[in-house]
């Protein structure tokens, strides 16, 4: 990977990646730094990643850095509802899974955006985050299950 | 198999796109005979995040790279430095290839010191003959030019000798320099035989070097010694080795060399009556029995 092509990783990826790792750490200025990191290390092993590969390395590397930053902050409360500048007025349905997903254990919310924002499969989620397909498998149907249970709560939705 | 105990599992499987052909065609099939099924199935649809496309991330500049290719520059001082030396050295190197190249091997030296001589030999050799001369050698590129002087007596002997000769020896070479070509034969342990045509070569060749380099210190008045033109090119030439300078056995030099001091004495002393007579002179007037003689690069003693 050479300098353009990373460049055109920046253009391509950047928001994208922002989006995941907002939502997943619910933090404006942690997803910052880590999408700052995450490009910084596509820049430093450029030389040993492909162009084609380039979404997956910063994807691993956000995810990775995603799980440092909760075990760092691990006590915090999930606030992505509250910091994402998105976060205006949305229907009632959205608004409800917005906030199930914050409630979301950190893994299976990652694996949800992972799923729902990426469109990854199973098997890439499991290459990301290293884990197998089936530990995949069962992390997002729990994660999938306690969000339809949020969503039956009628309380929730209105 | 879809049953009413698993099928939850096969409703996320298909929100999240994972089902096979097979097993979709199955699902909905279930699906379509379980209605209950149908109306979870559009819960768990609805547990599907869309991103939201307005958030963009604002730091794209930051990341944006180019590649920078890094330049030392050095001071400028530091640089002529480098410029100086690096000509410098340039200069010696070339001319020390071109005074090289130059300097054509043509000529070989007059005196090769054979392996083996050691400067006792050489005191042995001195000590079988009375006449106390003194050698010296100048050498020039590849070739040796050697100066025959006068011997190491004492001083106060000289002057005399010189005031006593100088008429006659006016018109003879002050200096004997001799030049000895490559090819020539090995003939030096034969005997002192003095080859004229070498000689006169020899002398030619000193005489063009003197008259080319000009200011060799060694031809002043106060060196002409009377001895040192009698005894000049011819026997300085006999007594070396000549020819390719093949080391010689011990006994064949040493021979050589008492033949070269007796051609020497002979030479002195059937020059004239007149050096004939001073050298007797000499000779008493020394009152040291040994006289140091050098002899090219080499040093021995001469005993009367």
């Amino acid at each position: 990977m050479h300098e353009k092509e990373y460049n055109s990783a920046v253009r391509e990826w950047s928001d994208r990646l922002f989006r995941f790792v907002l939502k997943s750490t619910g933090n404006m200025a942690d997803a910052d730094d880590i999408v700052q990191n995450s490009f910084e290390q596509l820049w430093i092993k450029r030389s040993q990643v492909e162009a084609a590969k380039a979404k997956s390395f910063l994807f691993t590397v956000a995810y990775n850095q995603c799980v440092d930053n909760h075990r760092v902050k691990t006590r915090r409360p999930h606030t992505a509802l509250v910091d994402s500048p998105a976060s205006g007025p949305t229907p009632g349905v959205k608004k409800a899974i917005e906030k199930a997903l914050g409630n979301l254990d950190s893994q299976s919310r990652t694996l949800v955006l992972l799923k729902d924002y990426e469109g990854y499969s199973y098997e890439e989620i499991g290459r990301i985050t290293g884990l197998s397909d089936s530990q995949v498998r069962v992390y997002l149907f729990r994660a999938r299950k306690q969000l339809k249970e949020f969503l039956v709560c009628i309380e929730n939705v209105i | 198999m879809i049953t009413l105990n698993n099928y939850e599992q096969y409703l996320v499987l298909f929100v999240d796109g994972e089902l096979d052909e097979a097993t979709l065609e199955e699902f909905e099939t279930f699906v379509a005979a379980h209605p209950s099924v149908a109306a979870e199935l559009e819960l768990f649809q609805m547990t599907q995040l869309e991103p939201d496309q307005t958030i963009e991330y604002q730091g794209k500049k930051k990341l944006i790279r180019t590649e920078t290719t890094r330049r030392i520059w050095l001071p400028l001082a530091t640089g002529r430095k480098y410029l100086v030396a690096a000509g410098i050295a340039a200069t010696l190197f070339l001319g020390v290839v071109v005074s090289r190249m130059q300097k054509a091997p043509e000529l070989q030296p007059l005196t090769h010191r054979p392996q083996g001589t050691s400067d006792s030999t050489a005191r042995d050799i001195a000590s079988k003959s009375d006449l106390p001369v003194l050698i010296d050698s100048a050498k020039t590129g590849n070739t040796t030019v050697s100066r025959i002087s006068k011997a190491g007596a004492k001083k106060t002997v000289m002057p005399a000798i010189r005031k006593s000769l100088k008429s006659e020896l006016q018109n003879k070479p002050q200096l004997g320099y001799v030049q000895v070509a490559k090819d020539q034969p090995d003939s030096a342990n034969k005997d002192v035989a003095i080859r004229s045509t070498e000689i006169d070569r020899a002398d030619q060749v000193v005489a063009k070097r003197t008259e080319d380099r000009g200011a060799l210190p060694a031809i002043t008045p106060e060196r002409k010694n009377p001895i040192d033109s009698i005894v000049t090119a011819d026997t300085a030439l006999a007594a070396l080795p000549q020819g390719n300078h093949v080391t010689k056995p011990q006994q064949e030099r040493d021979n050589g060399m008492q033949d070269l001091m007796s051609g020497i004495r002979e030479k002195i002393l059937n020059a004239s009556d007149a050096v004939a007579g001073k050298y007797n002179s000499i000779k008493k007037n020394i009152s040291e029995r040994e006289v140091k003689v050098s002899f090219v690069n080499k040093k021995f003693i001469l005993s009367f």
